[in-house]
């Protein structure tokens, strides 16, 4: 029992660090930040969505500097391929005039990979990452790599810039654990953003948490117990999102054509777990899914025709199934 | 105690007060319920002529509708996380007894469930709850009081019961037995020898000086229901040109007057002639009635089926014995019962005239008796002021209309009544005019 007692102390004071370690760059979008964390200490992936300017990329940075952790960039462009994310075999020529293959890691061999606008990439490209996401592996020829662990990708892409662009498809989409997105700052974050990079010392941060400590987060995250009740809750929050099922609301059965998968019930359990820790409990409540809903629903819900050319934001049929369906004890 | 127990005994003391505040709430709903629809169906009887019966049936039938309501809904279990649920919400505990109470029933070996069921037991300890289920006040006691309150209002209101006796007489009627809906066949049936239309067969109505059956002393025999056809035989002829009032129309009224002999006694006996007192005369239109099938025995009426029947009300004034204004008699049936009458106003007129009729008819001449009512016809008043007595049928209709109580299975036979009433008196008016 102390043991449960100081690991949840210790998970709290750890996410506090990071967390006030990366407010000391990153101004505002505090639900931002939970999210990445809570991304990364579930052990799956986010993707940023937000106009250019909001701060994604130097989000990432920072939360790279905090942690020892390794971290790569990749640009996604047009013109990249597969081989430039996860690696290749290259010749390599020996000292003794011989000459092998020798596999030359990608830039997805890190920790923390920030894919940065990740829509101007083809497909083909994406999908390379399909892999690491899920299995933490990377295949090239027969060869099979495994990657570092904590592995974490942080994905970036424009909501309004569309041209020369392609929509991640909906198996990239569902690898990512949230989708985030990053609002306009408010005037007095401004303010403090403009006090913050326009003076001659800009702030630093200081490295707070390795790897080691981020899989013991993770086993502790998991180890939250959560009852029947609150799980068959979060299966029916999925579940209303399918036109057809029998927890859906009208909103569903009208714009929607895909709902979400189980992966998506992962993603609300285990956030749910997270959250309930950092609010000190050792139980997930049916807030800490409800909470989640938004981030790990959003991008996992395929709109219809209907619902394309009405414009519906999939926030806004996640709002109404929060409000329709009734919770664990209702 | 174990922090399990600590769980369950604050759950169970939750069930306890929510099954109170259900029995609570389905009682003032029943309760309120009834009430309400008691005020209704009283406000009803207030405002609307038929009534609804109101009496201990009524209220056994609604009392045990209640109790099985009452039964069922409470008998309907309530479970323990329910009741976690609603602790949970009323002390804004973030589901943590619903989640410890599920992890009471499957126990899973973990030191985090241990903790869990340890923090939640500490939680239950905590809680009071009288203060999280506290016994509230049923939501339509409200309701009904208010509805015990109008049904008092309506038990002290004075609603109108001026015409009373009459319903009191139907109700009588359908209490004793009394053939009221054979009354009504009888009505149907007379109305119908009154009309030669319907009687196809019948021969052409005589000349009306032929039916101008005045009641000499030597017409005993004559039958009263002669009378009546012939009556009915000059009111098919429509009024007279001249306004005179003919012997016929006197001789069937009288003739009516005999066939409720026995039903009415009116207040001057010696004024009705012998012949009106229901003695059975040779019919000169004795075959006529056989094929037809009617009979007139003594003061009653015979239909097809031979059953007897009476005429009490409903009748048009010309048919009404004449008693002083708004005077009760009372008649007496074959029976031997009594019943009290209302009587229209009086057709003071009429009463003179016959009066004078039967006095001639004792005293003088036949040419005398026929130059006395010439005059007495020719005054045109009788006609007018004839035309201003209300007829008993819509005396008696708005009676019911302001009161008393009409029993369902009789609403029909009421409504009925009245209707075929209403059709003879309009049929009487237009030919008036």
């Amino acid at each position: 029992m102390i043991e449960v007692e100081e690991s949840i102390e210790s998970f709290q004071g750890r996410f506090q660090i990071v967390r006030d370690e990366i407010g000391k760059v990153i101004v505002g979008n505090d639900e931002v930040i939970a999210g990445i964390l809570t991304a990364l200490l579930a052990g799956g992936h986010a993707l940023l969505e937000g106009i250019p300017g909001l701060g994604k990329t130097k989000l990432v940075h920072t939360l790279a500097d905090v942690l020892h952790l390794d971290f790569h960039r990749i640009q996604f462009t047009p013109d990249l391929m597969p081989a430039d994310i996860v690696g290749t075999n290259v010749v390599h020529e020996t000292p003794d005039g011989g000459r092998h293959l020798e596999f030359q890691p990608g830039p997805i061999f890190a920790n923390i990979v920030l894919a940065d606008e990740i829509n101007r990439a083809t497909p083909k490209t994406q999908s390379a990452l399909l892999e690491a996401m899920q299995e933490n592996s990377v295949s090239v020829g027969r060869e099979t790599y495994q990657l570092e662990q904590p592995f974490f990708v942080l994905a970036t892409q424009n909501p309004l810039e569309m041209e020369g662009t392609y929509p991640l498809p909906e198996a990239q989409l569902d690898r990512f654990l949230f989708k985030l997105k990053l609002d306009f700052p408010s005037v007095d974050d401004l303010h403090e953003i403009m006090d913050r990079t326009t003076q001659a010392d800009e702030p630093t941060v200081t490295r707070v948490l390795d790897g080691e400590q981020i899989v013991e987060m993770r086993k502790t995250a998991r180890s939250v117990p959560i009852s029947k009740p609150v799980q068959d809750y979060a299966i029916r929050l999925t579940l209303a999102t399918h036109p057809g099922s029998e927890h859906a609301v009208h909103e569903t059965e009208r714009y929607v054509r895909y709902g979400a998968g189980p992966r998506a019930i992962q993603a609300l359990v285990l956030a749910g777990k997270i959250r309930a820790l950092l609010h000190g409990r050792v139980h997930v409540a049916a807030e800490d899914i409800r909470a989640n809903v938004m981030p790990a629903l959003r991008h996992r819900v395929l709109l219809n025709f209907e619902g394309e050319a009405d414009r519906i934001d999939t926030d806004t049929i996640l709002a109404e199934i929060l409000e329709s369906l009734p919770g664990p004890g209702e | 105690m174990p922090d399990s127990t600590s769980i369950l005994r604050l759950l169970r003391d939750l069930v306890r007060r929510a099954r109170t505040n259900r029995l609570l709430q389905e009682l003032a709903d029943s309760v309120g319920g009834a009430l309400a629809a008691w005020l209704l169906m009283a406000l009803w009887n207030v405002t609307m002529p038929l009534q609804i019966v109101l009496g201990w049936p009524f209220f056994a039938l609604v009392a045990v509708a209640a109790a099985v309501r009452i039964i069922m809904r409470c008998a309907r279990p309530i479970p323990l996380w329910q009741a976690a649920a609603r602790a949970d919400e009323a002390a804004d505990l973030t589901d943590e007894l619903t989640s410890a109470y599920w992890f009471v029933r499957h126990p899973l070996e973990d030191d985090w469930v241990g903790l869990h069921i340890e923090r939640a037991a500490d939680t239950a300890r905590a809680l009071d709850g009288g203060k999280l289920l506290p016994v509230r006040r049923p939501r339509r006691l409200g309701l009904a009081a208010g509805c015990f309150a109008g049904l008092l209002a309506v038990a002290l209101l004075p609603v109108p019961r001026v015409f009373e006796n009459v319903v009191d007489r139907l109700s009588d009627m359908a209490s004793a037995g009394e053939p009221v809906d054979e009354s009504m066949e009888a009505l149907t049936a007379l109305e119908e020898a009154a009309d030669p239309a319907s009687r196809p067969d019948e021969p052409p109505a005589p000349a009306a000086d032929e039916q101008l059956l005045m009641p000499q002393p030597g017409d005993e025999g004559e039958t009263a229901e002669n009378a009546l056809e012939e009556d009915s035989a000059l009111e098919e002829q429509g009024p007279d040109p001249d306004g005179a009032f003919t012997e016929g129309d006197e001789a069937g009224e009288e003739g009516e007057a005999g066939e409720e002999g026995e039903q009415t006694q009116v207040e001057n006996p010696e004024d009705i002639p012998a012949d009106t007192e229901g003695e059975q005369a040779p019919d000169p239109n004795a075959s006529q009635q056989e094929g037809q099938g009617e009979s007139t025995e003594e003061s009653g009426t015979t239909l097809p089926g031979g059953d007897e029947v009476f005429l009490q009300q409903g009748t048009d004034a010309a048919d009404q014995p004449q008693l002083g204004e708004e005077e009760v008699g009372h008649a007496t049936r074959e029976g031997g019962e009594e019943q009290d009458l209302v009587q229209g106003e009086l057709s003071t007129l009429e009463v003179e005239l016959q009066r004078e009729i039967l006095a001639m008819s004792e005293e003088e001449g036949e040419e005398e008796i026929e130059e006395k009512e010439e005059i007495v016809i020719k005054a045109e008043q009788s006609r007018l002021e004839f035309q201003t007595v209300e007829s008993p049928s819509e005396f008696a209709q708005q009676e019911l209309m302001q009161t008393e109580t009409v029993p369902w299975s009789y609403r029909d036979l009421v409504r009925s009544y009245f209707k075929t009433l209403r059709a003879r008196d309009n049929q009487k008016e237009d030919e008036g005019r």
